[in-house]
């Protein structure tokens, strides 16, 4: 076995980031224990959001939280959900591309009535949602008609190039019974195709929860111009956590290549 | 542990790398505007460069040189001198990676989106190009000494004529080198690249060339632009801006600066992650 004097600086300087990380993870998950603790809940969480938001310079229309490889916390999610709504977000996604999330919806949407206190007349459950459809919504509460409405979709990685790999078999079909020919197709038809399916605007924000930062195979058409952002954790996640995030995207600038 | 191991060996090659790239300062009027130069790199540097290598180092990173008009309009230099520059950093950059032992980078030069320009910038970007180009060909004795295969991806029927040639030529003089792969992406778009991926199969239906079970995530994936080429494994974007901007989106699993090995597996579906 050859000891080389590199591998073995590697060795310690990995080792020491990694301690360093780990430190790092410790104090984040120490402080946010004692921020609970500590947690005054002297104001409405809904109309400090509603606010707050007002300053900044735009919100997304659509937002996803990427999971990542962390454990579904199904009340903060459904918290996050919640949250937009104050904030004015009209479209709300969900990712977790092991297909957890998808397969346990049902949890998400008790999680969601718990926290709604039973109100969900906000909520309209997108087409990629078992519950879609399955609702009936007279779209007034106490004779008031509501008007900030929250559409909540979950994907998994079979929606990401799965989607694109099925709209290009429907396309093949289409072609073969001559309703369409090849030289028709392009970027313009596939974006129709795939809008009609999906029935979303593009995701103009995506929360990634954990230290990687990847995509982890979420929806590679529609995330173009999507801007990316870090979250520890969504476990915990607090209000003034998901303000922030808000904040940093009201901040950047898009030039969409011009 | 090992999973987080697995996780921190190349978050640590990313941070050196970034540090290296803040170490080099621009001075980019006193060197030759060449493609492949040689390195370098301080005795520091090629210090980190020896640690570095004995971890885990990225096949194929992707970059996304951004920021050139930003940073003319901070130095008070016109637009074309900041894409100039930029291409200065660009060749820097690759040096940087074949020291790294990098075998493969890709990087986005001009977006479909970018003839939104004025008419005055598209075309001074198009002349820069036209003399780069015409520069890589000049160079085709370094580039088969140290065996670079130059590859142009996009929708080059959309690039002046003239260029379609030099690019053409580029591609074909390298096209049998084999120890490092340059990609540049010119007149591209992810969008583009898997409509035109899309369209093509459809043409392979239409034809009775294939059936419609034959097509597969593979088969989209052999379509793409870079079907020769595996899949980045980390994407640097120099502004420090967080999105992908219509770059491989088919392609990345991966975001800029924080990348992590083992995400490519979720590619292949069934692979166990």
């Amino acid at each position: 076995m050859t000891f080389s004097l590199y591998r073995v600086t590697w060795t310690l300087l990995h080792m020491l980031i990694s301690a360093l990380h780990f430190i790092e993870c410790v104090w984040i998950s120490v402080r946010k224990k004692l921020d609970l603790l500590h947690k005054k809940c002297t104001e409405d969480e809904y109309d400090f959001i509603s606010r707050y938001v007002k300053l900044f310079d735009k919100v997304p229309s659509h937002l996803v939280v990427i999971v990542g490889n962390e454990s579904i916390s199904y009340r903060d999610l459904a918290n996050v959900a919640v949250w937009c709504i104050a904030a004015g977000i009209s479209f709300i996604s969900f990712y977790d591309h092991h297909g957890n999330l998808k397969k346990n919806e049902t949890e998400l949407f008790r999680a969601l009535s718990e926290v709604t206190k039973g109100h969900l007349d906000n909520i309209i459950w997108g087409k990629k949602t078992k519950t879609h459809g399955l609702i009936k919504r007279n779209g007034t509460k106490n004779g008031v008609i509501s008007t900030q409405k929250l559409h909540v979709n979950i994907f998994s990685l079979s929606d990401g190039k799965g989607a694109l790999v099925q709209l290009a078999r429907s396309i093949c079909q289409s072609a073969i019974s001559g309703q369409i020919k090849s030289a028709d197709i392009n970027q313009d038809i596939i974006d129709t195709k795939l809008q009609a399916e999906m029935d979303i605007p593009d995701p103009e924000l995506a929360l990634i929860c954990g230290d990687v930062c990847s995509t982890y195979g979420f929806l590679p058409w529609q995330i173009r111009v999507t801007e990316f952002l870090q979250l520890q954790s969504h476990h915990n996640i607090q209000v003034k956590d998901f303000l922030l995030l808000l904040m940093r995207y009201g901040k950047c600038a898009q030039r969409f290549g011009k | 542990m090992t999973f987080h191991c697995a996780v921190y060996f190349p978050k640590l090659v990313v941070l050196w790398i970034i540090s290296i790239l803040h170490l080099k300062i621009s001075l980019p009027s006193l060197v030759e505007m060449s493609w492949i130069r040689d390195s370098t790199l301080s005795w520091i540097q090629l210090l980190c460069v020896k640690i570095i290598k004995n971890g885990r180092v990225p096949k194929h990173v992707a970059f996304i040189m951004d920021g050139n008009r930003r940073y003319a309009k901070k130095n008070n230099v016109q637009k074309v001198e900041g894409h100039s520059q930029g291409f200065e950093k660009l060749a820097e950059t690759l040096q940087w990676c074949l020291d790294l032992g990098i075998s493969e980078v890709t990087v986005y030069a001009f977006s479909i989106e970018n003839f939104k320009r004025s008419q005055e910038e598209v075309d001074a970007l198009m002349e820069l190009s036209r003399q780069k180009f015409k520069q890589l060909l000049c160079e085709k004795d370094k580039l088969m000494e140290h065996g670079v295969c130059i590859r142009i991806i996009g929708n080059l029927s959309l690039l002046p004529q003239d260029i379609q040639k030099l690019i053409a030529q580029a591609m074909i003089l390298t096209k049998d080198n084999n120890k490092t792969f340059l990609n540049v992406a010119f007149a591209y778009t992810a969008r583009e690249e898997m409509a035109q991926a899309v369209q093509a199969v459809v043409s392979g239906v239409e034809d009775g060339a294939l059936r419609v079970s034959d097509v597969t995530q593979k088969l989209l994936s052999s379509c793409m632009y870079t079907s020769t080429s595996p899949d980045p494994e980390l994407l640097i974007r120099t502004s420090g801006e967080v999105r992908l901007s219509d770059y491989m989106l088919w392609q990345l699993y991966l975001l800029c600066g924080c990348p992590l090995a083992r995400v490519q597996h979720l590619a292949s579906p069934g692979r166990h992650h």
